[in-house]
């Protein structure tokens, strides 16, 4: 009887937990559109840039709040993203507002102005790093090139139109002291070694799997390497 | 005589005989560690079983919920909650206040969207993704709702938790958690797997409606711990300010109570003086207004038959101590005979009858206590060979391990009493020897 009782579940009582060293815990905060929110991806809640950086580039005990809104351009992230992010009081925020203020034609003045406050809120006094990545190349992307011979601007005009934009980001960053994410090198790099096409989901607009991949590499890059 | 004489004498006559001296050591040994043996088996089957009844928590512990009492459940040992009630703080206080409680242990939980890797890499190398088809694995693609619930871990020891692998998380270290085997049975792991799951990080989500749209708080933890007990109806263990702070980001958002109800904490433990008080405090509690579980009447019960097992065994040990006791006797009169003409000259040289009384009693007593300890260190030898293999087995089938509950009382009544048993034995013999006239001792 004794030997069939002592066959009873049985347990390691816990010992004392002892207090810890608490590591680094930066609150981490994503500003964006679909692109930061996974659109594109397999996996949206697993494989978003804005996840895979936080998972690969940050330590362990850092929060993440990802406030991005499909669709959303600087005006919008004004109005409705910056609240939330200086909510969070973050050590780091991750910008990538670009190609749909592009889509709606706004021009690259009036976007200067409202990323320059959007990133200036976000810098906090120079409590908090702040990474704005600038246009990817847009010519070559297939949504695009599908669209060839309508309403949408030629070539020409969308690769001006990116270089206005990306040299107000370059101001921007210049000026408020953010840090500079380089996609459209990035996505040249990646024209000139031919993996372009596979960086570029199956709507032929967001990034794939890889390419949100690609993307939070390139933050992750600027992120370790800022000055 | 001088007693140094005797202690002398008598060891030089126990050396005479050293093959009978043996055998009567053996016998008493034996019969000393049949002794220490039962009862260090009975008392850790009775400390395990008790354990396992508390669920690892203390005996006199006590399962508030978050709930009013139903009235029809009240003397059930697993009382059936009644409507949800808030737990706050000024009821925490409350319970605190009561009388015969110990400790008061709250519990706060929080709903989570888990995001493990895809696929999560054990510890064995092995690579598993979360099982299809089950209920709930499939809430989002790439991740699962469940319950995470926070507790004080400086006060660990009062809960009922315990480990099937790892420790629990780290004071002080928020990316630490610990795992149910209902989080394992997710990815088709059994609990003998517990071990396997140490080390993986995962990202745990907490959700708030916003609206158009649920954004969650992203934080992530390493396993460094499996808990064989349902964490208060959650998978996942952490400290109660991590769940504090997953609660307040949920709660701040609109809408429906779908990822949080309003009680700011889920249930506490409430720990008694004793197990005898557990049933007062229960009752007070629920004049407080909250519902409680303890399997207070069967541990009572379980506890008696488990008590009168003990008394059995204890009986058997004495009927072995008796028989050793008769060889002991058996062993002393044999010696005297033989010492008869030996004694006569003692006498002869002025011995009194209380000097050869004492000599023959010393020398059964150093027989008896030598037997005692031999036998005590020897059962305690057996019980830890028959703790170490039911602990292999039981380890093997996933469940947590058994230590030996050594009694020090056991251990020492092992010796002390084979000592005083030997003595007692050796009381007829000691007369006998005592009374012999010295002319008729050494005519013999």
């Amino acid at each position: 009887m004794v030997g069939a009782v002592l066959l009873v579940g049985c347990s390691t009582k816990p010992a004392a937990v002892p207090a810890g060293v608490a590591g680094p815990s930066p609150t981490y905060v994503a500003v964006g559109a679909s692109e930061s929110v996974g659109s594109g991806a397999d996996q949206p809640l697993v494989e978003a840039w804005t996840q895979v950086f936080y998972r690969t580039a940050l330590p362990i005990g850092a929060t993440f709040v990802n406030a991005g809104i499909p669709g959303a351009t600087v005006a919008d992230a004004l109005e409705k993203e910056l609240p939330l992010a200086i909510e969070q009081h973050p050590a780091v925020v991750t910008v990538w507002l670009n190609v749909n203020d592009l889509v709606a034609a706004v021009p690259a003045a009036e976007y200067e102005s409202g990323l320059r406050r959007l990133v200036h809120a976000l810098r906090q006094d120079g409590r908090a790093t702040v990474l704005v990545a600038n246009t990817p190349p847009l010519d070559h992307l297939p949504a695009y090139l599908a669209e060839a011979g309508s309403d949408f601007p030629p070539v020409a005009d969308v690769l001006a139109a990116v270089d206005a934009y990306d040299a107000a980001i370059g101001r921007v960053v210049a000026e408020e002291g953010a840090v500079l994410v380089d996609l459209h090198a990035a996505g040249l790099a990646a024209r000139a070694d031919g993996t372009e096409a596979g960086l570029v989901s199956s709507d032929g607009f967001h990034p794939s799997t890889a390419g949100h991949a690609r993307v939070a590499a390139a933050f992750a890059d600027a992120y370790r390497t800022k000055p | 005589m001088k007693r140094r004489d005797i202690v002398v004498l008598a060891a030089r006559s126990v050396g005479r005989r050293p093959g009978r001296a043996v055998l009567t050591v053996m016998a008493v040994a034996l019969a000393a560690a049949l002794f220490a043996a039962l009862l260090t088996i009975a008392g850790t089957a009775r400390t395990r079983v008790l354990h396992q009844l508390s669920k690892g928590g203390p005996l006199s512990g006590i399962q508030v919920a978050a709930a009013a009492p139903d009235p029809t459940q009240i003397d059930n040992d697993q009382a059936r909650p009644g409507e949800p009630k808030d737990l706050d703080d000024a009821a925490i206080a409350a319970i605190r206040a009561l009388p015969d409680v110990r400790s008061v242990t709250p519990v706060v939980s929080a709903r989570i969207l888990v995001v493990p890797p895809s696929p999560m890499t054990l510890a064995d190398g092995r690579q598993v993704t979360v099982a299809r088809n089950r209920r709930g694995n499939d809430d989002v693609r790439g991740g699962f709702f469940d319950t995470q619930v926070g507790i004080d871990l400086t006060h660990a020891a009062d809960l009922p938790i315990s480990l099937l692998a790892g420790r629990l998380p780290t004071v002080g270290v928020p990316s630490e958690v610990a795992v149910t085997p209902s989080w394992m049975a997710r990815f088709g792991l059994a609990r003998t797997d517990a071990a396997a799951v140490l080390g993986v990080e995962v990202e745990l989500g907490a959700p708030r409606d916003f609206g158009d749209s649920v954004r969650a708080r992203w934080t992530r933890a390493k396993v460094v711990g499996v808990v064989a007990q349902q964490a208060s109806g959650g998978a996942i263990l952490a400290a109660d300010d991590v769940v504090h702070a997953a609660r307040a980001w949920t709660l701040a958002g609109r809408g429906d109570r779908r990822f949080a109800d309003s009680s700011p904490y889920s249930g506490a433990f409430v720990i008694a003086d004793s197990l005898v008080k557990v049933s007062a405090v229960r009752n007070e509690i629920s004049d407080i207004g909250y519902s409680t579980a303890a399997p207070e009447n069967l541990i009572a019960t379980v506890d008696r038959y488990l008590h009168v097992v003990e008394v059995v065994l204890a009986g058997i040990a004495a009927i072995a101590l008796a028989i050793a006791a008769l060889g002991v006797t058996n062993a002393m009169l044999a010696a005297v005979r033989e010492r008869r003409r030996e004694i006569g000259v003692l006498k002869a040289i002025g011995a009194r009858d209380r000097d050869v009384l004492a000599l023959i009693l010393v020398e059964a007593g150093v027989l008896g206590l030598v037997g005692g300890v031999l036998g005590t260190l020897m059962g305690l030898g057996f019980a830890s060979i028959v703790t170490a293999v039911v602990n292999n087995y039981l380890t093997g089938q996933g469940l947590v391990g058994v230590q030996a509950d050594v009694q020090p009382l056991v251990m020492l009544a092992g010796v002390v009493g084979a000592g005083v048993l030997a003595v007692l034995a050796g009381a007829a013999p000691a007369v006998r020897a005592a009374r012999l006239p010295p002319r008729e001792a050494v005519d013999a």
